[in-house]
């Protein structure tokens, strides 16, 4: 079995922040594929107040240890599930409110079903348990498609190493990215980008989604190409007692391009 | 004159596609050149989503990668996409977008690449080739040379994981080796099923070394044979494990067990390269098991399999070194059989041979099990008891010539054989410290006084 590493090692690992009220109820907002904790920066601000707000990055994302990627733990997403376990842990959070986008959603899933005694709430923004389309389930993608995203991921290979570059630090329209470095937090190692791309949309974790026991919420983007509404609607009738709420937002970064909304569904969700 | 400065064509017709879109990615103005390119019309394109213009490879990194890090960082440059025609077919682009005012308004330059696109993708496909072959050339390189500097199975066990864990990226990985017993070894890394699988389960990796190939068991194998690794695997949340046999000339030697968390596409170059590993793994661990043949060969006597007379120096030496240090007695038990040679004078050496042989096991029976036996030469025998003072190595070496007394099998009656034995007992608390060869020569010369005083017994001298 697994051992659990020192908790500074966990919350350096993960780049682990912590924002908002240390006395409210925890919050784990965990990002998907492509970039890192930052997608969350305009959501973050309506839980402040009232909640503990945890923010982190995932091994091989942003600000993480990426000299902790080991190829063999995150070949599967059952690897980072145990990382986000870690971290309760670590922070010996109870009852959290795990948020969850795109891939995170299924990482969220595997940590509830291995120990769902820290989780209060699964909050799952466009999930998809299988993105490609297997015999009568619809995930909207071709193994073809994958193969054309990661080919797509090699053609940007040297666009990738770009936006490590500090680029970004003299932009005078626009100095707070500057200053957050959001560049840099969304730069990833290529190969690692690759591997994840690869591991994300090739897993198939639509057995567990049965294995859930946290109460969950579903959470529907309109006009979703990556997860569409056919997808939310299975995870709804695979996990037992969850319900879906749809958005108004549009398309696949609803914590982007519709950040009130989705806070304000997020807490209208919340007991 | 003055040039006046056709910004509008500039802009309607620039060599270059433009568009304005909103925040949700809903195009919301495009210029002459974009629509031509892409040969639609401006009442169909305007309103429509960018992202709907790409490809499903695109499309993906479009709204995965690219969207989100517009957003945060207010502009992308450069970035490879394949848009589709109306007519469907590819148009490869470069794009470079910015995010404007405070709506967060996107401008988008788009340029045709196709021709580099084209370049980029041959360029491309050679590289993964190259990399392919780089990976598997860099790990045969380096598990060939730790192989090679390898001295131990432990060793050669270590470099296989290390190889396998690079080149499969497995969850985790076990190298296991055939005991005497046929029982499997876990010699390096993890075995995560261990304690799920019954006795009497079928084994995948017996099945692998049977049929000389690797066998792939998955937790999607319905009604295979593999009923109790399938389990043990969905217990442990892995989606399989790949079972690879080291054989070497046809003889099973262990395996390497992959376990993977997540289903694989197990490729042709995957497997040659786990053909290559474990060949190469197999051919190492051989070469290490005739060392060490060689080794005992060399300090051992062929016919009995004792320690030859080499060896027993050493354990002497050894035994005194040991005996000063926790000032506990030593007895060195020396004995020469009586009666031998006439049995190989009149019976001929292969009767001789059998006789030692018997001896040689009566000896090993007589002795505690700590003890060390070896052929000194000829018909000599040695025993090294450690921890014995005098009374402890009488009763060893009454015991022994008792043993040897007994009649012997194969032998025709008439012929026997017995021992005159010495002891040579060494307290380190009463004498100086001998070396080896002055205790073996007491022990020589308190034989000679049992052989002068009748054979068939015992004597002792003191150091």
């Amino acid at each position: 079995m697994p051992t659990t590493p020192a908790v500074t090692d966990v919350l350096a690992r993960n780049n682990v922040r912590e924002l908002g009220n240390p006395a409210g109820r925890p919050v784990v907002f965990a990002h998907g594929f492509g970039c890192s904790q930052e997608v969350w920066r305009t959501v973050v601000p309506h839980f402040a107040d009232d909640y503990r707000v945890i923010l982190f990055d995932h091994v091989g994302a942003g600000g993480s240890d990426l000299s902790a990627y080991d190829r063999g733990k995150y070949d599967s997403l059952h690897g980072y599930a145990d990382d986000i376990l870690d971290i309760l842990e670590s922070l010996d959070l109870h009852d959290a409110v795990f948020v969850g986008h795109s891939v995170s959603t299924m990482m969220g899933v595997l940590a509830s079903v291995t120990d769902p005694s820290r989780f209060g709430r699964l909050v799952l923004v466009g999930p998809s348990p299988r993105y490609v389309d297997d015999g009568d389930y619809f995930g909207g993608f071709s193994q073809a498609d994958i193969d054309a995203l990661l080919d797509s991921l090699d053609a940007n290979y040297l666009g990738w190493s770009a936006t490590m570059a500090p680029i970004i630090a003299g932009n005078p329209d626009r100095p707070e990215v500057g200053e957050e470095l959001t560049g840099l937090f969304c730069a990833t190692d290529p190969a690692i980008g690759r591997h994840f791309a690869r591991v994300t949309f090739l897993s198939d974790n639509r057995a567990d989604l049965p294995l859930v026991t946290v109460p969950t919420v579903v959470l529907q983007c309109s006009d979703d190409v990556i997860a569409p509404t056919a997808v939310g609607e299975y995870v709804r009738a695979s996990i037992p007692g969850s319900t879906l709420v749809h958005l108004a937002a549009t398309g696949h970064l609803p914590n982007l391009s519709s950040p009130d909304e989705l806070a304000a569904v997020i807490l209208a969700n919340l007991p | 004159m003055t040039l006046v400065a056709p910004f509008e064509d500039l802009y309607r017709l620039a060599p270059c596609g433009l568009i304005v879109s909103t925040a949700d990615g809903v195009i919301a103005e495009a210029n002459d050149t974009i629509i031509a390119w892409l040969g639609t019309d401006r009442e169909s394109f305007v309103g429509s989503k960018l992202a709907d213009r790409l490809d499903p490879g695109s499309r993906l990194f479009y709204e995965t990668r690219h969207a989100p890090v517009l957003a945060l960082q207010g502009e992308v440059r450069e970035v490879s996409l394949t848009m589709v025609r109306a007519d469907g077919s590819s148009l490869a682009v470069l794009l470079n977008s910015t995010v404007r005012g405070d709506a967060g308004d996107v401008h988008t330059a788009i340029f045709d690449a196709s021709e580099r696109a084209e370049y980029e993708r041959e360029l491309l496909g050679a590289r993964r080739i190259a990399e392919a072959s780089e990976i598997r050339v860099r790990v045969l390189q380096a598990s060939s040379s730790a192989f090679v500097s390898s001295t131990t199975e432990e060793q050669i066990c270590g470099a296989l994981l290390a190889s396998a864990t690079e080149a499969f990226s497995a969850t985790a990985t076990g190298v296991f080796l055939l005991d005497e017993e046929g029982e499997y070894i876990l010699m390096a890394g993890a075995h995560p099923l261990d304690g799920l699988l019954p006795r009497s389960a079928p084994r995948a990796s017996d099945a692998a070394l049977i049929e000389e190939k690797t066998i792939t068991v998955s937790v999607r194998d319905g009604d295979g044979p593999y009923t109790a690794l399938v389990n043990g695997l969905r217990q442990r949340r892995l989606d399989s494990v790949s079972v690879i046999p080291l054989l070497r000339a046809g003889q099973p030697i262990g395996v390497l067990a992959c376990f993977f968390a997540r289903a694989q596409d197990f490729d042709s170059q995957f497997a040659d390269l786990q053909a290559a590993l474990s060949r190469q793994a197999a051919q190492a661990i051989v070469r290490v098991r005739l060392q060490r043949e060689l080794e005992r060969l060399a300090l051992h006597d062929q016919l009995t399999g004792l320690a030859n007379r080499k060896l027993l120096l050493e354990t002497v030496e050894v035994a005194i070194e040991r005996s000063v240090l926790t000032g506990r007695p030593l007895s060195v038990v020396f004995l020469d059989l009586d009666g031998f040679k006439g049995i190989n004078d009149q019976l001929g050496h292969a009767v001789g041979d059998a006789v030692l042989e018997q001896v040689a096991a009566r000896i090993r029976n007589g002795v505690r099990g700590e003890d060390a036996v070896g052929r000194y030469g000829g018909d000599e025998f040695v025993a090294v008891c450690e921890d014995a003072d005098r009374e402890a190595a009488a009763s060893i070496a009454d015991r022994i010539r008792e043993l040897v007394a007994a009649p012997l099998d194969g032998i025709p009656p008439g012929y026997s054989v017995t021992a005159s034995v010495g002891v040579a007992v060494y307290s380190p608390t009463e004498g100086p410290q001998p070396s080896n060869d002055e205790l073996l020569s007491l022990a020589d010369s308190a034989m000679y006084l049992a052989k002068s005083a009748g054979k068939d017994r015992v004597s002792f001298l003191a150091r």
